[in-house]
């Protein structure tokens, strides 16, 4: 069966790493700490999940929303937000879920085999649109 | 060439963060610490696993020991002492040159060469000069390096740590405040920062009656980040 492509974005080095450990246990993983360089990375290849940090440096990744909502071949990729400020953002679920956003994980209790999980159930959804 | 001076420097300028920003970073390292445990209870860590879990815990240690003495520096005063700057510089780049080696960096030292003695209280000046490196490794890229420097300007000793990366915007370093005269965003808060490590570090200055600033690079130069310390006249007899 085959693996899907995951884009991660993390602005911390160390914990994009460490995340990143986590779900290549069953996906292909790529990992990115700049919204740029998503972009970039997303006109090259479009994942098949992408799973971000909430508050990316000096933006958030509603500007990235933004931008893959704009696009038809991108405009269906499923998000799973994680983030150290989840459960505030789940009172924008529905919101969120305009751009995409299929699952809002809260970093502070997220464990490497709940992410794979809402990893899995996303890139589920993604192929069902 | 220096780059652009921010402004007169002025401890009030680095202004104290929102609770809110205050506990999202110090939250940040413990998620960190947490997602690298995590890690090694499914065995899939490394020996930098367990590094990182140690330099993460020194850094947030670091954090709130400092936030700690902010709120008893009325003592400082009577602490303070001829300190001479080179060798006090070379503790603060050889305590942190293993944490800057995890990130692909390293700190470098530029000091003058005659002796440079400050008044200061030690602890509170090595404190300072450790936050300030730290937080210039937090914002460089792996391959930058932190420069730490000092010089004797206008009567003053000046001690600077350089990092290389993003610099803060004009536009940005300008104090922003509510109508009501609050501050809603800390003076050159950059990217992941709340400016909490800057307060602090404005705090220090201030008990040691010196002040810090800022230099903003040009292009990709990154930042600087100084204090001008009272300069000590203890040895200049044999100068």
């Amino acid at each position: 069966m085959m693996r899907a492509h995951v884009l991660l974005i993390e602005d911390d080095e160390w914990l994009g790493a460490s995340i990143a450990r986590g779900l290549a246990k069953d996906f292909d993983v790529v990992t990115t700490s700049t919204l740029q360089e998503a972009i970039e990375i997303i006109n090259e290849h479009v994942p098949d999940v992408i799973v971000a940090d909430f508050m990316l440096g000096d933006n958030n990744a509603l500007a990235l929303f933004h931008e893959l909502s704009s696009y038809e071949d991108t405009v269906r990729v499923p998000v799973v937000l994680c983030s150290t400020v989840g459960d505030e953002l789940k009172r924008y679920e529905a919101s969120l879920a305009h751009y995409g956003v299929v699952k809002i994980c809260e970093k502070s209790t997220l464990t490497p085999d709940s992410l794979r999980r809402a990893v899995r159930e996303a890139a589920a959804l993604g192929i069902e649109l | 060439m220096r780059g652009e001076k921010t402004g007169t420097q002025a401890n009030d300028l680095f202004a104290m963060p929102s609770l809110l920003a205050a506990a999202h970073e110090l939250k940040a390292p413990l998620v960190l610490m947490r997602q690298l445990a995590l890690e090694l209870e499914e065995e899939m860590g490394g020996t930098d696993t367990s590094r990182r879990m140690k330099f993460t815990s020194e850094r947030s240690l670091r954090l709130v020991t400092n936030l700690t003495k902010t709120a008893r520096l009325e003592d400082s005063l009577f602490d303070m002492e001829p300190v001479e700057i080179q060798s006090l510089c070379a503790d603060v780049a050889h305590e942190l040159q293993p944490l800057a080696s995890e990130y692909s960096q390293r700190i470098e030292l530029d000091m003058p060469r005659g002796s440079l003695v400050s008044v200061a209280h030690r602890d509170l000046l090595h404190a300072l000069l450790i936050g300030l490196c730290d937080n210039a490794i937090a914002h460089n890229e792996a391959g930058n390096k932190v420069t730490l420097s000092a010089r004797l300007t206008d009567g003053r000793v000046e001690v600077s740590v350089r990092d290389q990366g993003p610099r803060v915007e004009r536009a940005q370093l300008s104090q922003l405040r509510t109508r009501l005269g609050r501050t809603i965003q800390p003076m050159s808060s950059r990217p992941r920062s709340s400016g909490l490590g800057l307060w602090i570090a404005s705090q220090f200055a201030s008990a040691m009656e010196s002040t810090i600033g800022s230099i903003s690079h040009r292009k990709s130069e990154g930042m600087s980040f100084y204090v001008l310390l009272p300069r000590s006249r203890q040895l200049s007899l044999f100068e």
